[in-house]
């Protein structure tokens, strides 16, 4: 056996375990070759340095780490509540509709030409033939005044 | 979420809904009263109505005789019963929320005493009068139109 043959058996190149027959002359090249045996010593402290590294690792245990962080994986998150979303809720469509009756119920504030002449009375006809006709608008209270006033009678005051 | 959107819907509809209705229909209230110059008491039923009848006809005393009311289309025709053979014949021709356009014709029984055109603010009434009763007195009518 050469010993980059031996190389490759002491590292596991290739991903297949030796045969039987590649063992025995593994180990017949190795009695025989100082620079292997000492490769195939170090690396016999590397493995032996590492193992004992790792088993003083404290790996934890999976099973009881997954029920500890199953419950909180099904719960869902806490919803952050804002102090003003139900004003905002509320308030919204009151506020929308506040709005639209606005548009729609707007006050009527007569234009000048309205507010001139919104009471009137464009015609007036007494019954009386002889009865003398007027129309007044009370500044006061608005009222709209017809008067036929029969020449009979006393009449107003 | 669903809620609010509803509620938004149904306040936008009925918002379209109101004005509608309200440019519709006309309400009328009419009350005949007689004017006089004798002091007499005064009726509770004119309570709302007599400080300022006193103040822009200056009778001394008003009597309630009756009353009618009736709710109109705009346009379209009326008419109220007030008391004693006396009848508004009314026609709504135009109405919305600052004026109530009507054509009003006054009668005792048969005879007409007052055909007239109108003009009037909802709720502000108007005063038709003057034909005479006898003794001193006269009637007027009070027209409020909503």
């Amino acid at each position: 056996m050469q010993c980059t043959e031996c190389e490759r058996l002491m590292l596991g190149k290739g991903g297949v375990p030796p045969s039987p027959g590649q063992a025995a002359d593994y180990a017949a090249h190795l009695a025989d070759c100082a620079d292997c045996r000492r490769l195939h010593a170090d690396l016999a402290t590397v493995f032996k340095t590492w193992k004992s590294d790792t088993e003083q690792i404290a790996v934890p245990d999976a099973v009881a780490a997954w029920r500890q962080l199953r419950p909180a994986l099904q719960s869902p998150p806490a919803r952050v509540r804002h102090r003003l979303a139900p004003l905002f809720w509320i308030g919204a469509p009151l506020a929308a509709a506040a709005a639209l009756a606005l548009v729609i119920y707007r006050p009527a504030l007569p234009s000048a030409s309205e507010a001139a002449m919104p009471v009137r009375a464009e015609f007036v006809e007494a019954g009386n033939p002889s009865a003398s006709t007027m129309v007044y608008v009370d500044k006061a209270s608005g009222w709209l005044v017809v008067w036929a006033a029969d020449t009979s009678s006393n009449g107003k005051g | 979420m669903k809620t609010t959107r509803l509620l938004l819907g149904l306040l936008v509809f009925a918002g379209l809904l109101l004005p509608a209705g309200a440019a519709e229909n006309t309400h009328l209230r009419a009350i005949l009263v007689v004017a006089s110059n004798d002091r007499g008491p005064s009726d509770k039923r004119l309570a709302a109505y007599e400080p300022t009848l006193r103040n822009i006809l200056r009778f001394e005393s008003y009597r309630f005789i009756g009353e009618g009311s009736t709710s109109l289309a705009v346009p379209a025709k009326g008419s109220l019963s007030l008391g004693q053979g006396h009848r508004l014949e009314v026609e709504t021709e135009e109405a919305d929320r600052r004026t109530v356009h009507l054509r009003v014709s006054w009668f005792d029984g048969d005879r007409v005493l007052m055909r007239t055109v109108i003009s009037q603010r909802p709720g502000v009434p108007a005063v038709l009068g003057g034909p005479a009763r006898g003794n001193g007195e006269v009637y007027a009518v009070i027209v409020v139109g909503r």
